[in-house]
């Protein structure tokens, strides 16, 4: 397992690196930017304009470290889109190209290749962030004297992480995505409708009270956007939206084991084969 | 209960894409050591045999075996014992050849250290260069030496050749000899009839999805026609030509085109005296063999 553990995550190293620096150099700019914006926007009531609150900017800007909380939170956004895609290519992507179809001809369990895809992504994720942590840092230590004391390296750290779970749940949903539906672009589809409707759900309840009901549904709802810069990690949100993960991963392991690859058809033209 | 003395089994196979057929009630065995030919036109159901072998794809009915182990329900015990190469060959592009074969060492075991570098010697790859730089013919090398490194007991391949050019198209098949010399057993898919008559054993014949004959290869070669193109510096009378078994299909000024079922010596006699110039032997699409040896009702033979 270890070994296909590896493999599959030296396989994702490109983009690894690729997206990790990507919100590095957002999450550099930002810290950089923030103690000037923040004297900008604070003689504005940001929470009286529509816009700021459908994008999740609930607080007004006062300080470095709101302005962080608020940017932040669509480091989240973005991540959980690498997430997402990552996890729709991880099975549907691999199958479409061919390549999955080699490592189905190994003597290997599909359930074992399934985890160790899910282990890696989770793990990729992490290192996703963890290089985009580094951005931060970078600026963070160049203009340490302008930041209010409350900001720390291990705020930003915790910030940075902080996505994590959310990131976590939306690439198990693109690994079940891309083990039940029978192409990558129809996972891929409605894997970041999903997204979308779930990050605007979340957002726009706060200034429309008729889907606060619908709230719960979003996986957003669960992710702490930024508050783990200013109080400690809500363990039950982590552990909701891991919940969400595991489950999705639980159904994609029970698709793809199900599934003729390389087939392509949807579930219901599917006829059921007798399980091994 | 599967014979494990055969290396490869399968009963009944049945498998359909929906409302398209993909295989019909396939029998088939392939004793331990045997190259075995699996001939058919494209489409005819020969990647789906195969998929349904290595447990791709589940069939909707019968079962196949690998060395006795059921190919769906003991899986892993039987793609233990095979090296396969898809006929659709796919490779991650971004990695260098020998990151690609460490990878599979990685996975599966350490292959034969020795056996892979004669292998991409033999078959004359660069492994440090990116597979996305790789033409067509060198990814085909790729996957041959990924399939045979371990020395599998069982060498699938799904049209090993394609893509490449003649003189390592001899290599593979000068690979596939020494491996059933070494009394391992090749199941060697091809719709290329010289290929399987130059290497195999047996071959099966596959069409619209059934398994309609499995003959030595010796009975193929037996069974088999040939057409030629010969040019003469005088014409020859018709008369010459009529010999049982062998059909002018075109003649023009000194270029005549016939297809020879028997009598080649008589016919060579007879036109030895015409001045040949030049001969030109031309392939036969297996369509054309297959119609040959079953006429137009070989849906029904089995």
């Amino acid at each position: 397992m270890f070994r296909l553990f590896w493999v599959e995550l030296v396989k994702r190293r490109v983009a690894i690196f690729g997206w990790g620096l990507g919100l590095a150099a957002y999450g550099a700019m930002v810290t950089a930017i923030a103690p000037e914006l923040a004297s900008q926007l604070g003689a504005i009531d940001l929470q009286s304009i529509a816009i700021y609150a459908a994008m999740g900017i609930t607080t007004n800007i006062d300080s470095a470290l709101s302005m962080l909380s608020m940017y932040i939170p669509f480091m989240g956004l973005m991540a959980a889109a690498y997430a997402l895609i990552a996890g729709v290519n991880a099975l549907a992507g691999e199958e479409e190209n061919g390549t999955l179809e080699n490592v189905l001809a190994m003597p290997l369990r599909r359930r074992r290749i399934v985890i160790a895809k899910a282990w890696a992504l989770a793990v990729a994720v992490a290192l996703v962030l963890f290089i985009a942590f580094l951005g931060y840092a970078v600026a963070f230590l160049a203009i340490q004297d302008q930041l209010e004391s409350s900001i720390t390296l291990e705020k930003l750290l915790l910030g940075s992480l902080e996505p994590w779970p959310l990131c976590f749940a939306f690439a198990m949903l693109g690994m079940l995505l891309g083990a039940f539906l029978p192409r990558r672009i129809h996972a891929l589809m409605i894997g970041l409708i999903i997204l979308i409707a779930a990050y605007f759900i979340n957002n726009l309840a706060a200034i429309s009270p008729s889907l606060e009901t619908l709230q719960p549904f979003s996986p957003f709802y669960y992710y702490g956007a930024g508050a783990a810069l200013t109080d400690s990690p809500d363990v039950n949100n982590i552990l909701i939206l891991l919940g969400i993960g595991l489950g999705a991963l639980l159904l994609a392991l029970i698709s793809f084991q199900r599934r003729d690859v390389t087939v392509g058809q949807w579930p219901w033209q599917r006829r059921r084969a007798p399980q091994p | 209960m599967h014979d494990p003395d055969y290396a490869i089994e399968t009963r009944q196979l049945s498998y359909s894409y929906g409302k398209h057929r993909g295989i019909d009630a396939v029998d088939l065995t392939v004793a331990k050591g045997e190259v075995f030919g699996f001939l058919g036109p494209n489409g005819a159901g020969k990647t789906t045999t195969l998929r349904l072998l290595l447990d791709v794809i589940r069939p909707k009915t019968g079962t196949a075996s690998i060395f006795g182990y059921d190919c769906q329900k003991e899986g892993i015990a039987a793609r233990q014992h095979v090296g396969y190469l898809p006929g659709e060959l796919a490779l991650p592009g971004n990695m260098r050849g020998r990151s690609y074969l460490n990878m599979l060492d990685a996975i599966r075991g350490k292959a034969d250290a020795d056996y892979r570098r004669q292998l991409y010697g033999r078959l004359d790859l660069d492994i440090s260069r990116r597979i996305r730089e790789y033409s067509r013919g060198n990814k085909q090398k790729l996957g041959l030496i990924a399939a045979m490194m371990h020395k599998p007991d069982v060498l699938i391949l799904d049209e090993p050749t394609s893509g490449l050019d003649p003189l390592v198209q001899q290599t593979v098949l000068d690979l596939v000899r020494e491996t059933r010399e070494e009394g391992r057993t090749v199941f060697f898919s091809s719709h290329n009839l010289p290929e399987v008559q130059a290497v195999c054993d047996r071959a099966g014949i596959i069409r619209n999805g059934r398994l309609v004959a499995v003959e030595s290869v010796n009975e193929l070669l037996h069974r088999s026609f040939h057409r030629i193109r010969l040019w003469v510096r005088e014409p020859i009378p018709n008369e010459t030509l009529l010999i049982e078994g062998v059909k002018v299909l075109d003649s023009a000024e000194n270029r005549y085109t016939v297809e020879i079922s028997q009598n080649l010596d008589q016919f060579m006699w007879a036109v030895a005296g015409k001045g040949i110039i030049d001969i030109e032997t031309l392939d036969l699409s297996l369509e054309e063999v297959f119609l040959a040896y079953y006429g137009k009702g070989a849906d029904n033979h089995v």
